[in-house]
Formats: structure tokens, C-alpha cells, sequence
């Protein structure tokens, strides 16, 4: 309850606060999405907690475009790995579904207090993406 | 032609914004504690997440050291106390400590920060600290300095760690943490057991001892707008020089326990949470010569006590929002009941009926906030504490704070005006039933200049407090004169990447107008958060000097840490340079007036340890 005090000055920081964090959540989201998809324009599907307020970044982008289907898009960013879907990149936003599912094209969670993402090794040969020398530390 | 294009995008996109990058931005701007937010707040510092790592903290002692115009102290019971002054009683209400915005507390008298400030705290996400009496937010009793601590959260750690550490004179701690989860439902749980070896000391061939030996269990689960958080921590401590007419224990010690429930439900901006706190602490002391003079049984030299304490919370609050208005209403009711029993003197129970042993109070909190334009707010707050006692006279209080903020991209200007009361705690009101209220009035304000790299920020604050508790030669008694502090403090900190640098000198001048005393202190903390290569630093000096006292000392503590897949090695020196204020302790014996004094003592006591951690 802290935070509520003197509310309407931090509404314009945390206006600010927000607009850049969901902007920089909107930036990994296409970091990750150029790297696994290689043609244009990307198809994304988000319905993940953590990265749903990025939708509106997104959108602004030329190269991406918001779906509402995980069917129609290149990419899905997921909390939960969606059922009935074969031959899609997803995505996983959850560590618990991450290791239920290591099938999954990668995972963000955070983890020790720092976000992570994994780039799952297997998925990435069977498919043959490639990735660049300085993310080498992700790939799982 | 699009193939082209698209390479051409895509090259100068991930140039300008590296996932490395954007995950260390990420890092810091989503850091649980909110930095970016809080930092507009208040009179407040806060050690995040990223900080905590790489200091490597052993206890809350490191933080307390490294706040201004408040120096580490403890009483002669080896008890954490930076307001420590000789025969005095301990006012916890100087420095409140806060567990996930639950105030902690031992409802007859003393601080938890005893039994709390020595301990390790791997537990910790992230620190806030308040300080000066009109920084805290709505509705609080007021407080020099509130430290507000918060766990880590299983969604955040998705991860479990075995942790062990060793020191010099066998110093051991394990600790073992775990935490997995998402947004909505999570769990975290810590073990921790402390095995304390301090430096001891001899004095008339008497042992003065300071070990601490401790277990420590917390838990917090989270299911949507649910949380639970439960925190049990049960020790002993060996209480140094302790109490009598002169310095002679014979293995004087507390043993404690500390147990705290609390369920909390939260949507939107409605907050509830109940909580229960219960507490047991077995005091014995023995002395070789005498500890106290009993009218039933004369002199004595040994005396033991159990001291139950509870506290059960409940608090409501919701806030309003109009245009450009803002209205915060909160509610809390406590109930807090301790008691004394099986006191023992000389090994034989003796019946001293303590007649207070309940306690009501009701806060009542209404703050309101205006927005003028963009840039300014002013911030009206008013509380009303109502305390009913039993067996023993009610208080109640009024607090008022204003204050004002002019904020813009460069430079933030804060000033508030504060009124409020401290009230005597249960212990003290055993000594005098007819103490009054101690009063406070306090203004203050800061100029915070941005800069690209950080900040530098001016703070001054004056506090006026009327009707001091202490004891003279009358006993425990309200002063008639009032005691002034003014206090400033410059703070500078600059963020480069991963480093950090901290620069924060500080003076406090105190005029104690009943003894007709006037003292200046001075502090400078100086820290350096670094990587090199592979390796994350740490390092710290802090430097104190009572002018009075002629006291003062340098400490310099240092982390060097560094990661290796699932491992982490790190080394971990405090007082390195053995140069730290150190603290004179006395008994005096009433028969005779004489003192029985041990000088230089070290309450921070030189440490080097080496900590190993895994994660799996």
C-alpha cells in the first residue's frame, strides 16, 4: 500500500514506468521472434501474463503482426503449451510449463531474481535456426 | 528487394537492442522493489535485488550500518540497538521493521531487531529503508527510521539453493532456499541455522560471551489474490555482560522463539490482511557477585523469566481515485497481550503480579492527494491511534503530515511538515504508570538532481521532541526539556552498466537541552559495486565520529564473488581493517556508586568468511 501515496504524480511515473517496461518486454518478444522466424511479416500470438501489455507495442511495428489464434501465427508466446497444435514455435512464458514440455521452442521465466531465456537445443537443430554466437548461453 | 530490406532491418535491430541488453534493462526496471517508483516516493533508499546479490549480506547488521545519522550499536546484552545509551530503556519504536509491509514487533517493550539484526536474512528480495519522522506513507506510527524488508518470491526464483558458509573463530551458517511459480500461484520456503561464534571477551576472569545459535523457517505461498506468509525463528543467545552490580556473569543468555502468520488478500487497490505474531523469550541471568536487591528477598545473584508475548492485526485499506484526487482510507485493530511468568530469583519462584497485560489500539488512516498540475502534488495525511490499556491509563494520538512534491525530468524538490506522538511502551508504563506521550514535530525536504548517470540528492530535516522518556534520579521519567536534531545529508550515486557507486556523507547535531548537552556526529558511506572479468565485487567503507564521545572508526567490508554453471564461490570480509567504532560497557553498583567498566568493545567485529552456493 505504500506505493498508493501520492498517487496521481506516480500515475505519471508509473505511466512511464509502465509504458517502458512493457516496451522492453515487446523488444524481447521481437528479438526472440526474428531470430526463430525468418520471413516477413511475423505472425505472433501472446497470451502469456507476463507479455500481454506488449501487444500494443507490437502492433505499431511493421514487421509484426498480432493474431488471436495460436493456429494463424509464426510464433506463439504461451503460459500454458496450447493443445491439438503440431509444427508450431512455441514459445513457453512459465518455467513449470517449460518443463513439462521440452519440446517447446524456448522458455522466459525468471529465475534467482533475473529473467532467462532458453533456446531449446533440440528444437533449434531439428529445425535449423541459427543462433548467434553471443546468445550461445541460452541455448539449453 | 524485401529480403533486402528485411536483413537490413533485422541487422541494425538486433545492433541496437541485444536480448544480453534487454534482459539486464529488464533486470533492473522489473526489480520487484519498483526502485524506479519508489525513488520518487519518499526519504527512502533501497537496496534491490541486483545489490543484495553481490553484497552478500550476513545480517541486517551491514544495512543498519550503512544508513545515515544512525550509527550500529548494541546494548549490554549483546542485542542489536543503535540507540543503545547505558540504564536507558529500549524505545522500539525509533526503528519500526517491517516483513512484507507487516509490522513486526514484541508488543511489551522491545525491538524485534533484536533478536532479529543478527541473523542472516538470505530470505531477503529486497530492502526499503525510511528515514527522518515524516517520510513513511499513510497512517503509521511514527518512526526515526522504518525498515521495510521483503521476501522473495517463488516466481521470481524458480530454483533451489543449498548454501553453506564458514568463518573465522567457527563461525557456520547453511541455509537452504526454494521457490517455483508464476504470476498466479507460487511457493517459496528458506531454512536457515546460524551457528554465530563472536568475538568474546575476558574481564576479571570473567567470560563474556556473544555466541548466537539459530534456526529460521519462512514460507510463502501464493494463489492468485491470496498469500500466506508464515516466519518461525527460535535461538539462544549469550548475553554478554548482562545486568547486575557489577561485571561478573556466569553464562547469562535468552533463548527465543518468534512465530508469524499472516494472510493477506489483495485485488485492485483493496488490501486486507490479518495477522498473528507470538513470542517467547527465557531470560537467565547469573552473576558471581549481585544482579539486584529484592525487598522480599534481599540481595540476589541469579534471576530467570519467561516473557509471552502476542499480537493479533487485522487491517483494511482501499483507496479512491477523482480526476485529479486521490483518497487513501485505512483500518487497523490490534490486540496485544504479554505477561511475565516463572520468574525465579535465587532458583525460587516468586509471585509479582504484573497487573497491565492487555492491550487494545485502533489506527485510523485517511490520506489525501492533489495533483495541481503535471509537476506539483500536495499530500495531506492525518492518523488517529488510539491505545486502551488495561489496568492502566489509555493514550490516545493524533498525527498530521503535509507535504509537497514539484517533480520534472530533471530535478525533484520534496518537503513535508510532520506531528505526531510517540507512546510508552508496556515496560515502560510497569516503571511509571503515569508517563505522558512523547511529541514530536518535524519539517524537512530534499533536491534530487537527475542526471544520465544517476543522482544527487541534498536531504535536511529538523525533528523537535517534547517530553522525552528517561530514567534520572526520580526514575523513569518524561524530560522537561526538549531534545533537537537537525540533520543533513548529501547523497550521490552514480550507475555505470553493472557498476555502481554510492557517496553519501552525513552530519547529525543533537542539543539534549535537559542535560544541557550538545553533540555533533558525522558518518561517510562509501560503496563500490564493480565487476571485473568474471568476478563481482562488492566493497564498502564507512566512516563514524562522535564528536562528544571523541569516538570514531572506519570499517571497510568486501565481497568478491564468482559463478561457475550451477556453483557460486564467494569470500566475504567484515571490518577488515579492524578499525571500527568500538562501544565502552558499564555496571554500577547503587551500594557503592562505583563503576565497573570494560572499554573498546567490538560490535562489529572483524569477519572473514568464505561462502559456497548451489543451485539445482
Amino acid at each position: 500500500m505504500r506505493v498508493l501515496r501520492y498517487l496521481l504524480i506516480f500515475i505519471i511515473a508509473t505511466f512511464i514506468y509502465a509504458e517502458d517496461i512493457n516496451k522492453l518486454k515487446a523488444e524481447i518478444i521481437e528479438n526472440i521472434s526474428m531470430l526463430y522466424i525468418k520471413k516477413y511479416p511475423i505472425y505472433i500470438f501472446i497470451n502469456s501474463n507476463y507479455f500481454n501489455k506488449t501487444k500494443k507495442y507490437l502492433q505499431k511495428n511493421y514487421y509484426f503482426k498480432m493474431v488471436n489464434n495460436c493456429d494463424k501465427a509464426n510464433i506463439c508466446f504461451v503460459d500454458n503449451y496450447p493443445k491439438n497444435i503440431k509444427g508450431k514455435t512455441i514459445f513457453l512464458t512459465s518455467y513449470f510449463s517449460y518443463l513439462k514440455h521440452k519440446n517447446a521452442a524456448g522458455a522466459f521465466f525468471w529465475q534467482k531474481g533475473r529473467p532467462t531465456i532458453i533456446f531449446n537445443k533440440h528444437f533449434i537443430i531439428t529445425h535449423h535456426i541459427k543462433i548467434p554466437k553471443e546468445y550461445e548461453d541460452f541455448v539449453e | 528487394m524485401k529480403k533486402i530490406l528485411l536483413t537490413a532491418f533485422l541487422f541494425t535491430f538486433l545492433l541496437a537492442s541485444n536480448l544480453n541488453n534487454l534482459l539486464n534493462k529488464l533486470s533492473i526496471k522489473d526489480d520487484l522493489s519498483n526502485k524506479t517508483k519508489k525513488e520518487n516516493a519518499g526519504y527512502v533508499i533501497v537496496y534491490t535485488r541486483q545489490d543484495l546479490d553481490r553484497m552478500k549480506i550476513l545480517s541486517l547488521k551491514e544495512i543498519l550500518q550503512r544508513i545515515p545519522f544512525i550509527r550500529y550499536d548494541e546494548n549490554n546484552f549483546a542485542l542489536t540497538d543503535p540507540f543503545y545509551a547505558p540504564y536507558q530503556l529500549n524505545n522500539p519504536t525509533y526503528i519500526r521493521f517491517y516483513l512484507n509491509d507487516i509490522e513486526l514487533n514484541l508488543p511489551y517493550g522491545s525491538n524485534i531487531l533484536q533478536l532479529l539484526g543478527q541473523l542472516d536474512v538470505k530470505y531477503i528480495d529486497h530492502i526499503e529503508i525510511y528515514m527522518g519522522l515524516p517520510s513513511f506513507e499513510v497512517s503509521p506510527k511514527p518512526s526515526m527510521t522504518v525498515i521495510k524488508i521483503y521476501t522473495k518470491k517463488g516466481y521470481r526464483e524458480n530454483n533451489s539453493i543449498i548454501e553453506t558458509l564458514f568463518g573465522n573463530r567457527g563461525l557456520n551458517e547453511e541455509y537452504f532456499t526454494s521457490g517455483y511459480g508464476d504470476e498466479t500461484k507460487s511457493y517459496f520456503l528458506y531454512f536457515g541455522n546460524d551457528n554465530i561464534k563472536r568475538k568474546n571477551y575476558t574481564h576479571n576472569n570473567f567470560s563474556l560471551k556473544r555466541n548466537i545459535f539459530s534456526k529460521s523457517f519462512l514460507g510463502n505461498i501464493q494463489y492468485k489474490n491470496f498469500e500466506i506468509l508464515i516466519y518461525r525463528n527460535q535461538g539462544k543467545k549469550d548475553t554478554f555482560i548482562a545486568d547486575g552490580f557489577k561485571i561478573s556473569p556466569l553464562n547469562p543468555y535468552i533463548k527465543h522463539f518468534y512465530n508469524l502468520i499472516n494472510i493477506e488478500y489483495k485485488k485492485g487497490s483493496l488490501k486486507i490482511e490479518s495477522n498473528y505474531q507470538f513470542s517467547n523469550i527465557f531470560y537467565y541471568n547469573k552473576n558471581a557477585y549481585i544482579i539486584n536487591y529484592n525487598p522480599l528477598i534481599g540481595f540476589y545473584n541469579q534471576h530467570s523469566l519467561h516473557l509471552h508475548e502476542k499480537t493479533i492485526n487485522f487491517k483494511i485499506s482501499k483507496k479512491f481515485i477523482f480526476n485529479t484526487n486521490t483518497l487513501f482510507l485505512e483500518f487497523l485493530t490490534k490486540n496485544d497481550k504479554f505477561n511475565i511468568e516463572n520468574e525465579k530469583i535465587n532458583n525460587k519462584p516468586v509471585n509479582i503480579k504484573y497487573l497491565f497485560t492487555k492491550r487494545h489500539s485502533n489506527i485510523y488512516g485517511v490520506e489525501y492527494t492533489k495533483t495541481i498540475n503535471q509537476k506539483n502534488l500536495i499530500n495531506i495525511s492525518y492518523t488517529k491511534l488510539i491505545q486502551i490499556n488495561k489496568n492502566t491509563k489509555n493514550y490516545s494520538s493524533n498525527i498530521y503530515r503535509i507535504g509537497y512534491i514539484h517533480n520534472n525530468n530533471n530535478y525533484i524538490f520534496k518537503s513535508f511538515i510532520f506531528k505526531g506522538d510517540f507512546l510508552p511502551t508496556p515496560l515502560m508504563l510497569n516503571y511509571n504508570s503515569n508517563l505522558n506521550k512523547v511529541k514530536t514535530f518535524a519539517y524537512s525536504f530534499k533536491i534530487k538532481k537527475l542526471d544520465k548517470y544517476g543522482f544527487t540528492s541534498l536531504l535536511f530535516g529538523h525533528t523537535n521532541i517534547k517530553n522525552f522518556i528517561a530514567f534520572t534520579k526520580n526514575g523513569l521519567v518524561n524530560l522537561k526539556k526538549e531534545n533537537n536534531y537537525d540533520s543533513i545529508s548529501i547523497r550521490k550515486e552514480i550507475n555505470l552498466y553493472k557498476d555502481k557507486i554510492i557517496i553519501n556523507p552525513w552530519r547529525l547535531w543533537a542539543n539534549y537541552k535537559s542535560y544541557n548537552i550538545k553533540n555533533i556526529q558525522d558518518g561517510i558511506i562509501f560503496s563500490l559495486f564493480k565487476t571485473i572479468n568474471s568476478f563481482n565485487t562488492y566493497s564498502s567503507l564507512v566512516f563514524y565520529k562522535n564528536h562528544k564521545q571523541n569516538n570514531e572508526g572506519i570499517n571497510l567490508d568486501l565481497t568478491i564473488s564468482k559463478s561457475y554453471k550451477n556453483f557460486e564461490i564467494y569470500f566475504k570480509g567484515i571490518n577488515l581493517l579492524n578499525k571500527d567504532v568500538t562501544t565502552d560497557y558499564y555496571l554500577i553498583n547503587p551500594l557503592t556508586n562505583k563503576k565497573d567498566i570494560i572499554k573498546n568493545i567490538d560490535v562489529n567485529e572483524r569477519i572473514i568468511a568464505i561462502g559456497v552456493s548451489c543451485e539445482f
